[in-house]
């Protein structure tokens, strides 16, 4: 896996697009315009249908935000991580050699996409809110490896640049069309 | 004769109509069967044995009062429903009848038989409160359970549409 995974998130990676979305925090607001908020009410009415709307549009961003980042792309900036000092690596690479150690299946030592033991991905936690159509993107605070919270952990990478706390945009596009879809189709 | 029960107050709760009805239904029951038990509205007391000539007229002992010989008065109780209100009455035809046995007459001893006591009718209460109870969950579990499925439908569908896109 993990070479095949390195082929693949470098090709990904390369091939980013870059976009000026700027989700701040932990909230990560899905751009549903305030015309197909009203759509939505007003066609889908049910509570539980916009919970079910949400909570699967939810488990999707999570999935896809996952994905992107392990491939190397910020969700927020839609570019590639900043790569990795030649320090870092050495670190990465003597953690690479360590026995006894639980890694990540898409760790790659000299590869910035946030991942060694996985543990931060993974922790990624994807919420909503479907009064008001926001996701809510929040961290699991617990490591087993330190007792460092997961927080602390987001704040020092975003002052190198990595950012992780977002929705890329072509899934925020996909979003926006599937809930037009899913509109007509209740409106049928 | 009559006896009006307010379901608001007893119940703490709005009845539907048939819910009321039904409690009607029930402190009929237990006025008939507490009253062919020899009992009266105290449910305490047995009523006032019967004279030896009406004992021995009707066939039956002196302390086998039931006040039933055609069940036309204790069958002729009625229930209303009115607003919260649930009203138990004897029909007219036999209203003189109940009336001379509930409070007595020269003729008649007082045999009060019409009517609950606070106690009885907490009794009542209190069963169909737990019926009510054992409803309103089983009706919240199917709503709970209508309303799971449609997040469900809804959840698969628009992750059906994503996949698709």
């Amino acid at each position: 896996m993990g070479s095949q995974f390195r082929k693949f998130a470098r090709n990904a990676a390369t091939s980013s697009r870059s976009s000026s979305t700027t989700p701040s925090g932990g909230r990560v607001t899905v751009e549903v315009s305030k015309r197909l908020q009203q759509k939505i009410n007003k066609r889908v009415r049910s509570i539980a249908a916009n919970k079910g709307l949400m909570k699967g549009i939810a488990k999707f961003a999570l999935l896809e935000t996952k994905k992107y980042v392990r491939i190397g792309i910020s969700p927020k900036t839609d570019k590639r991580f900043p790569p990795l000092a030649e320090s870092t690596i050495r670190t990465r690479d003597s953690f690479d050699k360590k026995k006894n150690v639980k890694k990540s299946p898409y760790f790659i030592p000299d590869f910035s996409n946030l991942t060694m033991t996985g543990q931060l991905v993974r922790a990624m936690q994807m919420k909503y809110d479907s009064k008001n159509f926001q996701l809510i993107m929040v961290f699991k605070q617990s490591r087993k490896d330190s007792e460092l919270k997961n927080d602390k952990l987001i704040e020092h990478l975003d002052s190198m640049g990595r950012y992780i706390v977002g929705v890329p945009k072509h899934v925020k596009s996909k979003i926006i069309k599937a809930l037009n879809i899913f509109i007509s189709r209740r409106s049928g | 004769m009559s006896q009006t029960f307010d379901t608001k107050k007893l119940f703490k709760r709005e009845l539907t109509k048939d819910q009321k009805i039904n409690f009607g239904e029930l402190v009929k029951d237990t006025i008939v069967s507490r009253t062919l038990a020899g009992f009266n509205n105290q449910g305490s007391e047995k009523f006032v044995k019967y004279s030896k000539k009406y004992a021995k007229d009707k066939g039956v002992s002196r302390t086998a009062v039931d006040l039933n010989l055609s069940f036309n008065m204790l069958g002729n109780q009625e229930v209303e429903v009115s607003g919260d209100d649930v009203v138990i009455s004897i029909d007219s035809a036999d209203a003189a009848k109940a009336h001379g046995h509930q409070n007595g007459s020269k003729i008649l001893p007082q045999r009060s038989f019409f009517g609950l006591s606070v106690k009885s009718v907490g009794k009542i209460v209190s069963s169909l409160k737990k019926d009510l109870k054992e409803d309103d969950d089983a009706n919240r579990a199917e709503a709970n359970e209508t309303f799971k499925r449609a997040v469900d439908d809804a959840e698969s569908e628009i992750l059906d549409i994503l996949g698709g896109l």
